[in-house]
Order: C-alpha cells, then structure tokens, then sequence
C-alpha cells in the first residue's frame, strides 16, 4: 500500500461511497468531518433564526414558551456539541496536521475514523432527543430542573456524552502524532503555531472532556436511580453540579478558540509576508491557555450561591487568564506592523477576528469583575459577550482558515468578489445581533426569557434584523463554495503564497501528503530564508 | 531478532506504512495510551469529587454507612487486583522473551483474577440488594443517619464504573489471548499486550485508591 | 533502536513491587483500625499513594520510560486535585456568610430513621 498511490491525489486514489466511509486517510476524514459540522452549524443556526423570529414581540408571537425553552435549548446544544467543539480540529486540523508536520497521517488513522463514527452515533442520538420531547433545560442542564423535567434529558445527554469520546480519541491522536511524527529537523519550535494551538486544544480536551462524562453519566444515573447527590430534597446540592458542568465547559471554551488562534497565526503570516512576531509567546501563550482554562470555571457560578472565598479566588484567576490571549493579539497585531499586506478573503476574516474577538475578551473580563457580574450575571450581556468570542472568534477564524485552505483540500478556487459580499454580510448582520445584546443585557433584559418589558422591543427587533443578514451572508457562501466545488478554477499548489509545508505541496495533496517527504531546514515562517514555493 | 522463533511459532509484524518503523510505532501507540489514561483518571475524579463533597458533608453518616460493607471482602478483592496486576505484567514479560506459552499462561491467571474480583462483587452486591442498602430510589433499609442514601448512591457509582471497566478490561484480555494463541506476540512486537497492561494497572490504581476510601472508613 | 521495545527490567523488580505492595496491603488494613483523629485520612491516602507510585513505576514501566508518561499522568492528577481543591473551597465555606446555606434542611430521606444502631 505505501508507495502505491504517491503522486495522484487523494481523490483520485478510489472512488466510491464505501472508499470513504472506510477510509484511512486523514484529508478524508477531515473532509466528512467538515461536512457534518456544517451541517449541524445549519442546525444550530435554524433553531437561533427561530428563536429570534420569536423574540421580534413581546409576549407569544409563533411559539409557547415551552418551545421557545426547547428553541434556544437545541440551539445552545447543537452548536456546542456538534458545531463548535470539533470545528476546527476535527475538520481543518484533521486535514492539515499530519502535512505541516510534514508527515504522512496521523498517529493512528483507524481511531481517527473511529472518532468520526463515534462523532455520528452521538449525533443520532441527539437528532432523536430532538423528536422525542425536545430538551428544555438550557444547553447547561442545571439541576434539579433537569433532574425532574420529562423532556428527552437521557438521550441528549447520552448523545453529549458519546460525542464527548470523539473529542477525546481526536486529542488523543493529535496528541501522539505532534509528539512522534514530525519531520526530520522539524524541531519543537520549528512546528506551526496552527499546530502549537492544536496541541493545547487536545491537552485540553484530554483532561476536561472525561469530566463532562461522568458529569453527564451522574446526571443520567441521578434521574434514573435517585441518587441524590444534586437534589435537595435528598440532601445534595445542586451547585454541584454546575461545578461539575463547568469545570468541563469552562476550559471547553478554550477548546473552542484555541484552534481559532492557531488558524490567525498562520493568516497572519502569509498575508502579511512576514514572520510572526514573537513565536514562542504565542506558542507557549497557547500552553498558558490550556492550563489555566482549568483554573476559572466557578466565574459561572458567582451568583449561585457558592462561597464567597471560592468567588473571589475565580475572579482573580479570570483576570490571568485573559492575559496570554492579550499577549496573542498584541503579536499579531505587531506582526502586521511593516509587513506586505495581501488583501484578500482569508485576511478580511483575520481583520474581524480581531476586532470581534477584542470586544468580546474585553467583555469577558468585565464578567469576570464580581461586583459587574452580579447586576450582569444571567442577561443579554453574558449573551453578547461568548458569541462575539465564539462567533467573532472562532467562526470567523473557521470561515478564514476554510477560505484559506480551501483550494488546498479542494483543488479549486472560489470567486473572490461573493466571499467579500458573504464576508461583510457575515460581519455586519453579526454585530446587529450581538452589539444589540450589550445594550439590551446592560438594559436589564435577562437571557432565556419568552417574555419581556415593552421598552426593550426596539432593540430586540433590531437584533432579529441582523440574523437576517447573517443568515443572508452564510447562504451566499454556501452557494459559492458548493459551486466551486464544480465549476471553481483550478487552484495552484500555493494560491497565497505561503511558506508552511502544505503550501509545498499540490492542491489537492497526493495521498501520502508529499511526493518526497520534507526535511526542515528553516522556521516555519521565515520569510526572509524562504521564499513561497510556486 | 530471532529467526528460527519468528518462523516457526509466531506471525511477523509489519509496521503500518505511516510510520517510519517499528520503534515510532511502538513509542507513539504507549504515548497514546498515557494520553487516554490521563483522561481515564479525569473521568474517575468526578465520582471522586462527589465522595469527597459528601464525605465531608456527613461524616458521621459516612462512618455509619462503613459498617455494612465488609472489610474483609474488600481486602481480599485488594489482593486479587494486585495479583491480577503481577500477572499481567508477568504476561508482557513473557511476551518479550517470545514464551509464547508463558504469554498465554499468565493472561488467563490474569482473567482468572479478574473473573473472582466480579464474583466478590456480586456477593456484596447481592447482600447490599438484600439488605436494602441502595440509592435513593430503591433504599429500604433502617439506620441513624438521613442522609445515608447517599453513600449507597456513590458507592454503587464508584464501584460500578470500576466494575465496568474491569469487564472491558477482561475483554480486551480474551482478544489478547487470542491472538497470543495465533502467535502474533514475540520479542519484536507486543504492544497490544504492554497497551492492555497498561490499562490494567490504571484499573487496579483506582481500586488501591477505592479500597480505604470505602472500605477502610471510622 | 533504544529504550523500553527492547529492555526487559530484570525480574526483582516486578516480585519486589508485589511483595510490597501485598505488605502495604496488610499495613492500610492493619493502620486503620487505630483512631488517629485528624491523622486518619491522610495516613490512608499516603499509604494508598505510596503503592500507586511502586504500581506506576514499575509495573507501568515509569521508572525506566522516557518519554512524556510521567507528565501526562502527573497532568492528570494535578487536574484533578485542581478539582477536588476548587470545589472544596466552595463546599466548605459555604455557610460563612449565610448559615441557611451550610448543610441540608428537612429533605425526603427514604432511609428508616432509627435511633441507635444495633449492635453487629
């Protein structure tokens, strides 16, 4: 099998749908992988334009209130699961890993195509829950209300809970694939910050996600056997399972964004033609993340009742932890200070990454200020803030990084003009939502309610404008990316030009990644020693 | 490497075609398997951090509690793991000196041990049914302390995530024997047999762990 | 090649952690049946610790790995600790400021209430 197929490309090795549900190979699992996150970006995105559809009046317009519970519940669920979890990893870091490091797949391909088996067999249980009394407790399944209500709460969690193995077994396999499989020459330092930020990703994942397990299982196990260790009324306490939930969910958020700022390294570079400022703060700053992400989950607890000694420990701790994501951005930005910039699609993302994310990290701090978090804790403010950082982080740094990568896993280009148009669609109907939400939330208006005052109406109207135009914005890169895939130009190996080690190879990538494989000589971003590969 | 051994009794490895060698395939699948141990002890921490909580919650009801579990069984469950962890490892050994009987002998002891440890188990299982002492939906029985309920929950959620994954454990020691049996294991390649060991020895860590915490409390 | 695929740690060691991890056993047993008042709980867990350790470094093969094992596991542990640590300091200082929040307050207990216990 091993000198086979070296210089075909992936595609053409074999043909058929079973050549792909029982593949090997890592660019094919990343790609079916991305096809299903987005998918269930669909999804979650469906049942946001319903909600907020909802939300154009006071009082009911379309839904009861039990199903507008179950809208931004499935909304909150879907997308945390199945969209942003495995985003970036699962599909961009599946395909691109193994060939930056300049090896030919990862560690262990059979759990690999394991990880996206186990990823659908907890998607279908989630779909089912949706049908079978869709859940209505919030994505973060408080008890006791999750504990005593009848809605599906066992098979959506039972369908986390699965999911949450994929999570692990892809950490698990970038994890041994960073640590063995690089390229001769290819030196700690000399690796991708895209990869660096993979690496912290799978700590993480490694660590919490199992948390969230059990977390999941004694929820399960509580609702079926009464075992009473969040219930009251049996002597436990129920804010132990919010510390339970979010010493997972907390550095799951991480999970989320790390990837993201692994993709805005290497943007920045190509698109600015120049070595990133300060390698090893960034990639040591991505480390920083991961280990202090562990260290912040009670700032979701501050109103709940928790000791007061245990919230100001976590207030402290959150404000260190927006600290190496400062140290991140500053370099950036002093990366693009004197460099040769290349206006193009994937850059336009990187541009709102950082002034979404900005506002966002800005804001999270401000939620991290205990005495702040109690007049904001539960509001449209909280709201605001994790969707500029999840959405004006890390969609827009997936919406770049798909943009950039694209004629590398494709072979063909997408038209230039539709993606500024779906660009600046995406961005403007974003901050319609969400900018919206700051006011609203500092207002007063509180987060999964049905119902409100009169006088926040205008607002919220405005917000639902903006979802149109978000919506507006991604149904047109739908059109043009599904359309490059037929009729886009033939890409070039290296479109960018840039210098990391998939730029030095065809677009698409020959099945074992490189005709010859790489020696490295050279840091990874070293424009002045390197010069893109034609 | 041994020639005559490799024709005769066992079937040569060969290295998957993405790794350069035998060596990278062998340091990236123990690195992979640290990684999923990590995570292992990650998922145990939850049910520890429950007793821990409850523990110092109640301790009254926690010392009550103990005297219906037996100490004697416990020990004895704390001997056969340590045992079935001494055999396990002797099985890898074998391995390495390509005893390809030696190999299979010693994962059978190994699933011998493991088979008593869930037949104890049974036995206080079935006398804790018996006697009523259950979570909360199904407890019945008399004592001192309100909230004694919930030891039973978390004991039955410690012991029974570790009594699940000592039944994979066992399995995963059937598929092991197996293929030591059609001779896949030798000198150059036994890495399914360190890898299984290696999971083993996790299994009998938490129950080295579990043992004072349950058995050993007041 | 090099390290572990091919060094056989000599026997001594595997009967070594055996034997004392069968005595260490015996003591847990043994210790906890004296009352040590605060002393309990940590003596247990030290104990416990100590067969983790022989478990880990030999059986497991830490001792002679040198790859990145010993940091994932040790990972693993902190974390947890992290865990353990940050809740409790949540759990035990709850009813600082307001005593309704320390403890519990009439629940549905399911277990018959007795007086005393019986003597077993």
């Amino acid at each position: 099998m091993s000198n086979a197929y070296p210089n075909i490309n992936f595609f053409k090795v074999d043909s058929g749908l079973k050549s792909w549900l029982f593949t090997l190979d890592h660019k094919r699992i990343g790609l079916m992988y991305l096809l299903f996150i987005c998918i269930s970006f669909g999804l979650g995105g469906t049942f946001a334009l319903l909600l907020r559809l909802e939300l154009l009046t006071p009082g009911t317009l379309f839904f009861t209130a039990k199903e507008y519970n179950q809208l931004f519940t499935l909304h909150g669920a879907v997308m945390v699961f199945l969209f942003i979890v495995p985003s970036i990893p699962a599909s961009l870091g599946n395909f691109l890993l193994p060939i930056q490091l300049g090896t030919k797949d990862v560690a262990f391909p059979r759990l690999n195509l394991a990880s996206l088996y186990v990823y659908m067999f907890g998607a279908v249980f989630c779909v089912y829950s949706l049908f079978a009394g869709a859940i209505d407790t919030g994505w973060t399944f408080y008890t006791p209300y999750s504990t005593t209500t009848d809605t599906s709460v066992i098979s959506m969690t039972l369908g986390a809970f699965i999911l949450g193995f994929s999570s692990i077994l892809t950490g698990v396999n970038f994890i041994a694939t960073i640590h063995k499989m690089r390229a001769p020459g290819m030196t700690w330092f000399r690796m991708p910050l895209f990869v660096w930020s993979l690496y912290a990703t799978s700590i993480i994942q490694v660590l919490a996600t199992p948390v969230l397990g059990i977390t999941l299982l004694l929820l399960i196990f509580e609702k079926v056997m009464n075992i009473g260790i969040f219930d009251p009324a049996l002597g436990g306490d129920p804010v132990l399972f919010q510390h339970f939930f979010w010493f997972y969910s907390h550095p799951a958020v991480y999970i989320m964004i790390l990837p993201a700022m692994g993709v805005m390294s290497e943007l920045v570079t190509t698109f600015c033609r120049k070595n990133i400022f300060g390698y090893r703060f960034v990639a040591f700053s991505s480390i920083a993340i991961a280990v202090i992400s562990f260290l912040v989950w009670g700032h979701h607890l501050f109103i709940s009742g928790q000791s007061n000694y245990a919230t100001m420990l976590f207030s402290l701790l959150t404000f260190l932890v927006a600290i190496p994501s400062a140290i991140k951005v500053f370099n950036w930005l002093a990366t693009m200070y004197k460099g040769s910039i290349y206006l193009k699609s994937p850059f336009f993302y990187f541009l709102s990454f950082m002034f979404l994310f900005m506002i966002g990290g800005f804001t999270g701090v401000v939620l991290g200020t205990l005495s702040l978090d109690i007049h904001l804790h539960d509001t449209y403010f909280v709201v605001a803030h994790f969707h500029y950082v999840m959405m004006g982080g890390t969609v827009m740094a997936f919406l770049g990084g798909l943009h950039y990568w694209w004629p590398k896993m494709i072979g063909k280009m997408y038209s230039e003009f539709w993606a500024n148009i779906s660009c600046l669609l995406v961005f403007v109907g974003f901050n319609m939502v969400f900018f919206t939400q700051f006011i609203l939330g500092a207002k007063g208006m509180p987060r999964r309610y049905y119902n409100y005052l009169d006088q926040f109406q205008p607002l919220h109207a405005f917000s639902t404008f903006g979802t149109w135009v978000l919506g507006l914005g991604f149904i047109v890169m739908l059109v043009y990316l599904v359309w490059s895939l037929f009729k886009g130009e033939e890409a070039d190996a290296n479109p960018w030009g840039g210098i990391t080690l998939e730029w030095q190879t065809a677009s698409p990538p020959p099945f074992e990644n490189f005709e010859k494989l790489p020696v490295i000589e050279y840091d990874p971003y070293d424009y002045d020693k390197v010069k893109p590969y034609e | 490497m041994s020639n005559q051994l490799v024709s005769q009794e066992f079937i040569p490895h060969e290295v998957a075609h993405h790794f350069d060698d035998a060596h990278q395939e062998f340091e990236s699948a123990k690195i992979g398997m640290w990684a999923f141990l990590a995570q292992e002890v990650l998922f145990f921490s939850g049910l520890f951090v429950a007793y821990i909580v409850f523990r110092y919650l109640y301790p009254d009801m926690f010392v009550e509690a103990n005297h219906h579990l037996s100490w004697q069984l416990g020990t004895i469950n704390t001997v056969i793991l340590i045992m079935s962890s001494f055999t396990m490892v002797m099985s890898v050994r074998s391995a390495q000196l390509s005893q390809k009987k030696a190999t299979f002998n010693y994962l059978v002891a190994t699933l011998v041990f493991a088979g008593c440890f869930m037949v104890i188990k049974g036995i206080e299982y079935s006398s804790k049914i018996q006697h009523g002492l259950l979570p909360a939906k199904w407890f019945s029985a008399e004592g001192v302390s309100e909230t004694l309920h919930l030891f039973y929950g978390i004991y039955f959620m410690l012991t029974g995530v570790h009594g699940l994954h000592v039944l994979v454990g066992m399995g995963l020691i059937i598929w092991l024997m197996i293929r030591t049996k059609r001779g896949e294991f030798y000198a150059d390649y036994y890495t399914p047999l360190e890898m299984v060991g290696l999971y083993w020895h996790l299994v009998d860590l938490i129950w080295i762990f579990l043992f004072p915490l349950l058995y050993l409390v007041g | 090649m090099s390290d572990n695929h091919h060094f056989i740690p000599p026997l001594k060691y595997y009967i070594g952690t055996f034997i004392a991890l069968l005595i260490l056993t015996a003591v847990t047993v043994w210790v906890a049946q004296f009352d040590l008042g605060p002393l309990n709980e940590p003596v247990a867990l030290a104990i416990a610790s100590l067969k983790a350790g022989l478990v880990l470094g030999f059986f497991m093969g830490l001792h002679w790995d040198k790859g990145p094992g010993k940091l994932f596991f040790v990972s693993s542990v902190v974390a947890m600790l992290i865990f353990i640590l940050f809740t409790m300091t949540d759990i035990a200082f709850r009813g600082d400021t307001d005593a309704m929040e320390s403890g519990y307050h009439t629940i549905n207990s399911p277990v018959k209430v007795i007086k005393s216990l019986p003597s077993h």
